[in-house]
């Protein structure tokens, strides 16, 4: 393959040279240099990582991730990466080399599909990844048609959209959404509230958990006199005008599921008014407040959250330098289950080995059922 | 970390040597093989997305937020923190300066000459260079300094950039192009019909009814409301 390039960019130079003696014209070289240097810089650096993958072997195993490692969902895709590192430091301790070769979609879907394309070239069949759920169900096709497996620290089945059929090599992280039911309807009465507002972002995820939190305030037997959702880029223009509009309507509690910058947006607000009532959260709020970005204050601020070890983010805070977030121990997990589950199935699909048992985690076994989902963990609500 | 002042000093200091290159070793260049207005869209489009980019690599991608307090004032039914007082009160001071400047200054009388006619300017001798640095230094001043009164305000990543500036960019066509006043009237205008649209429609219509606004001005009022 060097040599190759070696004669390729041979070749570039004798042409150069010649039309340079034909045309005598200095932007000539110019836009040619320019191409080359634009074409080896692309070339190199989007093939930095080990370029062909070699057999499995009983200790070495070959995977790859398709992650967010910028754009908007660069917080869960680093902390998938991140988690993705530990497990592999883990299984080094247990002798097994598991490779991981990342591609950053920079959180478009087109580049999600992309990727799988390119584990796909790369003889990779097993992904972690794509990080948010529509990513994942633009990808999903290709997915499928290449009969990959994929596992994804951060989604439930129910927020990823496609035929069943196609859904079922997925492996996910994290409860299933119906689940955060339960401890809603709890806290909703623990809190007292009579009237909720429900804010998500738009989309499949967005409109789970507006089911989900609906089904919750109506068992509490909470009023919802406000549903609204948003997209994500303009989350932190949009909430603020919809927290004034809580505010009119006495509103005394709220769900939200969004992006940090909405958590970032919504709180400041709140804290801007005065409006301390009881706000429950998925994933960022906590985040937000453990890496400074908002001030607690007066604000009664929760989240809820997937089953999660105080060991494991004290481990990754030692590494790492900064809390963990919710979905870097699933995807620990999930990677250290995907290794093991390429090692032991034998001659078993990973489906069926995965249904066969339950498999250990850092702190916790996981048990899936036939949709991927880990159906032992449940979720909680914690305060922030 | 430094305090305020400081950093704002120097975050001023910095975008203005950047500034200086891009006008130095980029447009003027362009100007000077007669490019278009298009071209020069796309040279700081381009300039734009490699700035994120190289952001996004040094500081990475993640939501960060500057040292702002949510300490607020209520004064006749209104609540604001003190950031977004002085966010208004800046706006305020800078079209009122810019305005002073255009208007009732030399310089604001030549560079609105080489805006109206710059060949005919060059012809008269006019500093055009000169007149055209000044105008972008000043411009990255009022830049940065509305940047960092909005992350004081909320958060901010490498790709924010590119909303504002087609909100900017709406908010001029709306109001008019070629006054600094049309466009704060464009801006108002505009952020009321969005805040309108989340409290009476929904959040997801914020930016359907920008453009739909959009496309209605351009429709019955290609000029602009105000310019005639």
């Amino acid at each position: 393959m060097w040599e190759n390039i070696a004669t390729v960019k041979k070749h570039i130079i004798c042409l150069l040279h010649f039309t340079s003696i034909l045309m005598k014209t200095k932007n000539i070289l110019i836009t040619f240099a320019v191409i080359i240097v634009i074409a080896s810089g692309f070339y190199f650096f989007t093939n930095s990582s080990t370029p062909t993958v070699s057999p499995t072997t009983t200790k070495t195993i070959n995977f790859g991730a398709v992650l967010a490692l910028s754009g908007y969902a660069v917080t869960e895709g680093t902390q998938i990466k991140n988690g993705t590192e530990l497990a592999k430091a883990e299984l080094a301790k247990e002798g097994i080399t598991m490779n991981v070769e990342y591609y950053d979609d920079t959180t478009d879907p087109k580049k999600s599909v992309a990727g799988v394309e390119y584990m796909h070239s790369k003889g990779i069949t097993t992904i972690f990844g794509p990080t948010w759920s529509y990513q994942i169900t633009a990808a999903l096709p290709k997915i499928a048609e290449y009969n990959m497996m994929a596992f994804i620290g951060d989604t439930s089945s129910d927020v990823v959209e496609g035929d069943a059929s196609q859904k079922s090599l997925l492996v996910h992280g994290i409860s299933p959404t119906y689940q955060i039911e339960a401890p809603t309807a709890e806290w909703i009465k623990q809190q007292g509230i009579k009237k909720i507002a429900i804010l998500t972002v738009d989309g499949t995820w967005g409109n789970v958990y507006t089911a989900a939190w609906k089904k919750a305030a109506e068992d509490a037997g909470a009023e919802v006199v406000l549903v609204d959702m948003f997209d994500y880029p303009s989350e932190p223009t949009t909430l603020p005008t919809l927290i004034i509009k809580a505010k009119s309507l006495h509103v005394d509690g709220i769900v939200w599921t969004g992006t940090e910058a909405g958590a970032i947006a919504m709180v400041k607000k709140m804290q801007e008014l005065k409006y301390n009532v009881p706000v429950l959260g998925t994933v960022y709020i906590k985040q937000a407040s453990d890496t400074g970005k908002i001030t607690k204050g007066d604000s009664k601020l929760y989240e809820i959250e997937n089953m999660s070890s105080q060991a494991f983010r004290d481990n990754y805070k030692k590494i790492y330098g900064t809390e963990p977030g919710a979905v870097a121990e699933p995807a620990y997990d999930l990677a250290m289950i995907a290794a093991h589950t390429e090692l032991e199935k034998g001659a078993m699909t990973t489906q069926e080995y995965l249904l066969s048992k339950e498999h250990k985690g850092y702190a916790s076994t996981y048990k899936f059922d036939k949709n991927g989902d880990v159906i032992n963990h449940g979720w909680k609500i914690i305060k922030i | 970390m430094l305090p305020i002042p400081i950093t704002f000093v120097l975050a001023i200091l910095c975008t203005a040597l950047f500034g200086y290159i891009l006008e130095r070793f980029l447009y003027r260049k362009l100007r000077a093989k007669k490019s278009t207005g298009s071209v020069m869209m796309i040279a700081s489009l381009g300039v734009l997305t490699v700035v994120q980019a190289v952001i996004a690599i040094l500081y990475s991608s993640n939501i960060q937020t500057l040292a702002g307090s949510s300490e607020s004032i209520s004064y006749f039914g209104i609540t604001s923190t003190y950031v977004q007082v002085a966010l208004v009160a800046s706006a305020i001071i800078a079209y009122s300066f810019a305005y002073f400047i255009l208007l009732r200054t030399s310089f604001g009388i030549q560079l609105r000459a080489i805006s109206d006619n710059e060949e005919l300017a060059i012809t008269s001798q006019l500093p055009v260079a000169k007149i055209r640095l000044v105008a972008t230094l000043v411009g990255i001043t009022l830049g940065v300094t509305a940047s960092i009164l909005y992350g004081m305000d909320g958060s901010i990543d490498p790709y924010i950039g590119m909303n504002l500036l087609l909100k900017g960019i709406i908010a001029a066509i709306i109001g008019g192009v070629g006054s600094i006043l049309y466009g704060a009237v464009g801006a108002l205008l505009l952020a009321t019909a969005e805040t309108a649209a989340i409290w009476y429609v929904g959040g997801e219509w914020k930016d359907v009814v920008a453009f739909l606004v959009l496309i209605l001005i351009l429709l019955v009022r290609p000029t602009g409301i105000l310019k005639k």
